[in-house]
């Protein structure tokens, strides 16, 4: 309460009215015209750090779809592909269950054999597939063949995997890092691979401090291990191989636990070579030491053999022993359909999540950051009518006062 | 006896005291819409009645009154409402300031829905993440750089922009302190002219409404009281600024060690100002935006050495390794860290910013010691019983300005943050027991490390490896490394290995990764985490003075509403009193008229 109105009191407090009403209607219309609560971080921080936060949430969001779109494509393509080198290897197996057969005489044998060097082509075709100008099975060499032929002529004398074991890998989510490609010395390998080097190894103690690679896994040997130590330290690594010794022979042996070519290496130091495992010279999974014994081939190495067998019309080699080879090669390709399909799977399940989510969080971040249009303009109106009321007054005002009555 | 023409004395009197009054009210009329006008009233008396007791004193019966007569024209005012405006004017000016300069880092930074150095870096990522699928491509190669250039300008405009704002407001303190000193100046001559007026027993009323809208536009400034003795009092932090016609003025210090800014004083002694517009501005300047520049360094620091550790790891397309992303600028050229920080040709001290120790550590080894550490001069206690988590959480709870973590190999990295200068250092490390020396290997037994020490490398422990501080004002040269510039197959996506594998994108998605991580910077934020902070510092600091800002506005316009209610002119009043003295000064008229007619008959009777 003023006990006195004065001229300067009066104007005044029509002034800070009008100020207060019209910095009202302007905060309204902005927030009305962006749809909007907040356009600077100073005028509401709160809003603005959670702004932040969902819209760093949204980035990383569209990045991981992003991830999923890319790879799914890679992974459908991978997929296609494998069913298809299936397909063919199906019509190999029937060729062999009809060669197998007695009754087929030489002359039979050699269409087989011809019908069978056709199949070989076509699946060696197919492990050499592209996607978007990159081979699918060849690791990290992604532009370089994963299998390379020894043609003599029109005829494949020998086909060998050239790629490596690099395993592409991308994050679909938070901490959840996929590997998305197979590489050929796992798809195409149907047995498990055994070396056995040469020597015998009952005394063998590590004279130094070395490091091995196995597929990728590093292992540290130490010195003084013993051999026990040094299988156990391979064994332990879960590096895809264990390795064993034979007591009464002194044969040291390292033989993969699922089928595939293992890539073998010396980081530090060379034991491995000290071990007349692998050939320096050589880069891995070429340098398998020549006085090793090894064992394990290739689908190639299968489907060569029985062509060449067909072509020698040798009934002793198309027997069984074939068929199961074959199995086992169609085993081993069901087994990749069957971890890319669940891996595909996964992944969009996660991208429909994550569309979900982002639907979700969409509507969270509405609903902090968007200004209630129903009720920004009815409180535009309101103060529209205040400040209308406002300027009416303060003119109305003017008229009053002593001296309009002293004429 | 009474003289013939007393009657004529009285109302001349009396007519001269309307016509004063009347002008009076007129200049109240005048000056009814000018703020600053305290409404004058007069005072009127009584003239002195006949007779004095003398000895002339004639015998009649008395006293017989001489009218009225113009005592004095006083202002009214009241004082408690004038010292409560002036503080408010201050609090409000501060706020106001904090508000304005809060409005402009607003500006620079572009949240939330503009193109934002955040949004910037989460694309440098996400072209990272692009090439890890792709590392062959030239294509995906070629968006890295470009994504990197353009979060690399963005760095460098918030950074000059920021920074011009530093500048601004430094220019801002020069020109508010010449202000004050122009202001000050201004009283004093104003009391001068005053006291000389007061001095006849005349009241300075105008001046003194002058002078007390000068005295509001210094508290606009600086927190001013007033005390009005025999000479008007204006005093500054408990010092007096002006007494009368003497005054101080407030003079600029120039700090060197600290930019070159200015900094007010009195009497060559710093003053600490808590509220007004110099005040705001040495805040924002040496606190809030000195802060932001801190932190986007820090930023920029962070990005530059987390990309780099892992791109040195990688091989590139053309078979390198050990190639740097982003370029890196030591502030010392000498291996020892030698710097010379006043620049007089002489290192006067060193700069470490990173040391790491030799030793394996677990976070949950017991320490088995104990000993007291100084870091930076904060001391920390630990204890045998406390686990290498426990003592590094505790350093890092301290607000040493150094950060304790284990690395990926864990060994113990401590490195510091960037301190008042803008150099990212450590400067002291001190340990009395053993966790420094054989426990973590840092530094020697016994040994203190300090940045005023030119041998300080000496006392690290044998072995162990430390980092020269970059270059000040990383946010400002951070770019990408010579061999990224010219060829964009030296980005290494790729694992270093022995073959050349294109399709390793290894690396690449390792770079990308890191703006996930929760430890990147100072190894408790991700960058997101510190980004968000970094902006909610300042806003927060805005959004609250925003809010004292409306508090204080509404104090003061209560205040000088108050003052209007009781210093301002209403019409009406003037318009009365107006009526009342022509009534007065014609009455007076009409009185003369009557004397006249008296006179006339008096010389009718001599004739």
């Amino acid at each position: 309460m003023y006990t006195r109105v004065s001229n300067n009191l009066q104007s005044n407090y029509f002034r800070k009215t009008l100020l207060n009403t019209e910095n009202n209607l302007f905060n309204l219309q902005k927030q009305a015209t962006s749809g909007k609560l907040i356009s600077f971080p100073s005028e509401n921080p709160e809003i603005n750090f959670n702004v932040l936060k969902y819209q760093k949430t949204f980035s990383h969001m569209d990045q991981y779809l992003k991830n999923i779109r890319d790879i799914s494509n890679v992974m459908e393509y991978t997929d296609g592909v494998i069913r298809n080198i299936n397909e063919v290897l199906q019509r190999i197996r029937e060729i062999a269950v009809q060669a197998a057969n007695g009754i087929y005489s030489e002359e039979d044998r050699k269409k087989m054999a011809v019908e069978v060097d056709e199949l070989l082509k076509q699946i060696y075709s197919l492990s050499n597939e592209k996607f978007n100008d990159k081979y699918l099975f060849s690791g990290f060499k992604v532009l370089r063949e994963p299998f390379v032929a020894n043609i003599d002529g029109e005829r494949i004398n020998d086909i060998y995997y050239a790629g490596d074991n690099g395993e592409m890998k991308i994050d679909v989510g938070h901490s959840d890092i996929i590997e998305y490609n197979i590489t050929g010395n796992k798809l195409f390998y149907s047995e498990n691979t055994t070396i056995i080097p040469q020597g015998n190894f009952f005394n063998f103690v590590a004279d130094n401090d070395y490091k091995i690679k196995i597929n990728n896994t590093e292992i540290k040997i130490f010195k003084g291990d013993t051999i026990e130590d040094i299988i156990s330290r391979i064994n332990k690594s879960n590096a895809g191989v264990i390795a064993n010794i034979d007591l009464d022979t002194g044969e040291f042996y390292i033989k993969t636990t699922f089928p595939h070519k293992p890539f073998l290496e010396d980081i530090e130091r060379n034991l491995l070579q000290k071990m007349n495992i692998i050939d320096p010279l050589n880069k891995p999974p070429f340098n398998i030491s020549n006085s090793a014994k090894k064992y394990g081939g290739s689908l190639f190495d299968q489907i060569i053999q029985f062509r060449n067998a067909l072509e020698r019309n040798d009934s002793e080699a198309i027997s069984t022993r074939t068929i199961q080879f074959l199995d086992m090669s169609i085993d081993n390709l069901t087994k990749y359909i069957a971890l890319n399909g669940s891996k595909l799977e996964r992944i969009k399940m996660t991208e429909k999540f994550l569309e979900f989510q982002k639907v979700d969080l969409t509507e969270a971040l509405s609903n902090i950051e968007s200004a209630d249009i129903t009720e920004t303009i009815s409180k535009l109106k309101s103060f529209e009518t205040v400040y209308q009321a406002s300027l009416q007054i303060a003119t109305n005002l003017d008229k009053l006062g002593l001296m309009y009555f002293l004429r | 006896m009474f003289s013939t023409f007393m009657g004529v004395e009285i109302a001349k009197r009396s007519m001269q005291t309307a016509q004063s009054t009347l002008y009076v009210t007129q200049n109240n009329i005048a000056n009814a819409n000018n703020p600053d006008y305290s409404r004058q009233v007069v005072n009127i008396s009584t003239f002195e009645p006949l007779y004095l007791p003398q000895i002339s004193m004639p015998t009649v019966a008395g006293q017989i009154g001489q009218g009225s007569f113009l005592e004095s024209i006083e202002r009214v005012k009241d004082f408690f409402l004038e010292n409560k405006i002036m503080t408010e004017t201050s609090f409000l000016s501060n706020f106001s300031t904090i508000v304005s300069y809060v409005q402009r880092i607003d500006a620079i930074y572009n949240e939330p829905y503009g193109k934002s150095l955040i949004e910037a870096i989460n694309n440098f990522f996400n072209a990272f993440n692009d090439l890890a699928k792709d590392p062959e491509s030239v294509a995906k190669r070629a968006l890295v750089v470009e994504k990197a250039k353009y979060m690399i300008d963005l760095f460098h405009d918030k950074f000059d922009k920021i920074k011009g704002l530093q500048d601004d407001l430094n220019f801002d303190i020069d020109l508010t302190i010449n202000k004050a000193n122009e202001l000050i100046k201004q009283i004093a001559l104003l009391n001068d002219k005053i006291k000389k007026i007061e001095a006849t027993g005349q009241r300075a009323n105008d001046l003194k409404d002058q002078r007390d809208k000068l005295i509001i536009e210094l508290s606009n400034i600086i927190p001013i009281t007033t005390k009005d003795k025999e000479d008007f009092y204006v005093y500054l932090d408990g010092k007096i600024l002006i007494q009368g016609k003497e005054f101080h003025q407030i003079e600029k210090i120039y700090d060197d060690k600290n930019k070159g800014f200015i900094f007010p004083s009195l009497n060559g002694e710093r003053i600490f100002v808590n509220n007004g517009k110099l005040s705001a501005l040495l805040t924002m300047r040496d606190k809030i935006v000195d802060d932001q520049l801190k932190k986007i360094n820090q930023l920029a620091l962070s990005l530059i050495e987390g990309v780099n550790i892992i791109h040195q790891k990688g091989k590139t397309l053309s078979g390198r390794t050990n190639i740097s992303f982003f370029n890196e600028l030591p502030l010392s050229l000498y291996i020892n860290g030698e710097y010379d920080s006043n620049s007089d040709g002489f290192s006067d001290r060193n700069v470490i910013y990173k040391i790491i120790g030799t030793k394996q550590l677990n976070l949950t080894d017991k320490l088995m010691i104990s000993g007291t550490l100084n870091i930076n001069g904060k001391i920390i206690n630990y204890y045998e019983n406390d686990t290498v988590e426990d003592l590094i959480k505790k350093v890092n709870l301290a607000n040493t300005g150094i950060n304790f973590y284990l690395n990926s190999f864990g060994q113990l990295e401590i490195k510091g943050n960037a301190s008042s200068n803008g150099i990212f250092s450590i400067e002291h490390l001190e340990d009395s027991g053993l966790f420094l020396s054989s426990f973590a290997g840092l530094l020697k037994e016994n040994a203190i490390f300090d940045k005023n020490d030119l041998n300080a490398f000496q006392n690290f422990y044998t072995g162990q490896i430390y980092l020269i501080s970059p270059e000040k004002n990383i946010a400002s040269w951070i770019d990408l490394s010579k061999d990224i510039k010219a060829d964009l197959n030296n980005i290494a996506a790729a694992f270093a290995d022995k073959d050349l594998k294109e399709g390793d994108g290894n690396i690449a998605l390792q770079i990308s990764l890191l703006n996930k991580s929760n430890f990147f910077i100072q190894n408790s934020y991700s960058i997101s985490d510190f980004y968000q902070n970094m902006i909610n510092d300042y806003a927060s600091f805005g959004f609250i003075a925003k809010q004292n800002m409306d508090n204080h506005q509404l104090l003061l316009y209560n205040f000088e509403n108050l003052k209007q209610s009781y210093s301002g002119v209403n019409m009406d009043e003037e318009f009365s009193n107006m009526m009342k003295f022509q009534k007065m000064y014609q009455a007076t008229a009409k009185f003369v008229t009557t004397l006249n007619e008296l006179y006339e008959i008096l010389i009718g009777i001599v004739r």
